[in-house]
């Protein structure tokens, strides 16, 4: 047998760098020990946990989220039997049924589009978005079609949205920025995956978004750092090309290694 | 503490061992097997769920990453017959995972440029030859361990990574060529 020699000094170097750089998040890694150890409804695992992905699993710190949607859909179905059948008792019509009943069928199953915060956030911060005033389930706003990211029209481009009610700005506005945040974050960590995770939902939530710079920025600085220069390159030249006077063009020159 | 209970404790720290010894290997692993980094942490719960129930068949002789690598290529492709429609709209090209940030930035688009460089290799080597260079001279299994993972034949796992590391050898050569004002990681640059 011919004797293989394996490879070392230069190669070793290279293959070294790129496991390495393939290596498991260590947030990533805390995350699915979390959801295998489980808590004390045990592992959690299924087709519902992957269309959540990490994001679900960071929300809920890594613990079981799905028990505490069937607990507010038992609830709710409890409610809604007993409401029909205190009517039918007194001898009423059956009432109609009800949006919520409606959202609550939708989201008993288990493979349907899941919300990747918990549900009692999104009631609170989502229902003045529903875009159907007749459909005023919240629940819809998880499945609603996404704004479509518009081209990128320079620093105007981030004011030419149309403002719209007050309450809906800032419901909108803070979650924006909890995006924006939760990204920074996830960049600080080394987790450039989750970031540009991230930076996909926003684009997806809030195309035409108050921090589309920033999105603009931080995508060519976490696609640099995850090692995928040429892309990340391309994202960052464009992106000054956009926004030559930004905050961030020396931290995206920076991380994109791209001279002045 | 009842003979159950001591049971499932002796299980949960036998996960937590393979887990936290070879979460590394899956996470490549599957991707590997083709599964975008983004949904690779879904995926690595899901083989270790698997590795969770099925921990009671581990053979204490066999190769646990041969055992662990099997078990991923099986969820893998389950995840990726699930998502195919789903990723093709995936926007983001998802072929290097998100490496550590050093301090150094410098340093890390060196090791990122290294890491990219070895991925474009192992883009253009065949299939049968990526796979036992990945697994010998990346994971670090020995050629009998991927003999049996491949089921091939020992002289031909030989055969195979011989010529991969040829291959490997001549490229990491070419990538010595000064490229876009990056210090390469090759000595015979750094030194000039």
């Amino acid at each position: 047998m011919t004797s293989i020699e394996p490879p070392s000094g230069p190669e070793r170097a290279y293959l070294d760098a790129f496991r390495e750089a393939n290596a498991m998040p260590d947030a990533a890694r805390e995350r699915v020990w979390a959801r295998l150890s489980g808590g004390p409804f045990g592992p959690v695992g299924g087709q519902a946990a992957n269309d959540a992905g990490p994001l679900l699993a960071a929300a809920n710190g890594g613990g079981p989220a799905w028990w505490s949607r069937s607990s507010l859909l038992v609830g709710a179905s409890v409610a809604v039997v007993t409401g029909m059948m205190v009517l039918a008792l007194r001898g009423g019509d059956p009432p109609i049924e009800q949006p919520v009943s409606l959202a609550v069928a939708s989201e008993a199953e288990p493979r349907a589009a899941p919300p990747v915060e918990q549900p009692a956030e999104r009631v609170q911060a989502a229902a003045p978005v529903v875009d159907a005033p007749s459909e005023p389930a919240p629940l819809e706003v998880e499945i609603r079609a996404p704004e479509p990211k518009q081209p990128t029209a320079g620093r105007s481009g981030k004011r030419a949205r149309a403002k719209p009610e007050p309450a809906v700005q800032t419901s909108s506005l803070a979650d924006e920025r909890r995006l924006i945040e939760q990204t920074h974050a996830a960049l600080a960590r080394g987790s450039a995956e989750l970031a540009l995770s991230l930076l996909r939902r926003h684009a997806l939530e809030f195309g035409a978004g108050v921090f589309v710079e920033e999105r603009e920025a931080l995508l060519a600085i976490a696609t640099c750092t995850a090692g995928r220069l040429d892309e990340g390159r391309t994202a960052a030249r464009d992106f000054l090309a956009n926004y030559p006077q930004a905050v961030m063009a020396a931290r995206v020159r920076s991380s994109c290694a791209l001279g002045d | 503490m009842s003979a159950g209970a001591l049971q499932a404790r002796e299980a949960a720290a036998e996960l937590e061992r393979i887990y936290r010894a070879h979460a590394d290997f899956v996470w490549r692993s599957v991707q590997r097997f083709g599964v975008a980094p983004a949904h690779a942490e879904d995926v690595v719960h899901e083989v270790f769920l698997v590795v969770q129930r099925r921990l009671a068949d581990l053979d204490p002789d066999a190769s646990v990453r041969g055992w662990l690598w099997a078990i991923a290529r099986g969820v893998a492709a389950n995840h990726r017959r699930g998502r195919a429609r789903a990723a093709k709209r995936e926007q983001v090209s998802l072929e290097v995972v998100a490496p550590p940030r050093p301090a150094d930035p410098e340093q890390h688009v060196r090791a990122a440029e290294a890491a990219a460089a070895v991925a474009r290799f192992l883009d253009q080597l065949p299939t049968d030859k990526r796979a036992v260079f990945e697994l010998v001279d990346i994971e670090g299994l020995s050629c009998p361990e991927v003999a049996e993972l491949l089921e091939l034949e020992l002289g031909n796992v030989y055969a195979q990574l011989r010529t991969a590391r040829r291959r490997f050898r001549a490229f990491v050569e070419d990538q010595a060529e000064p490229r876009a004002g990056f210090p390469s990681l090759h000595p015979r640059e750094s030194s000039s």
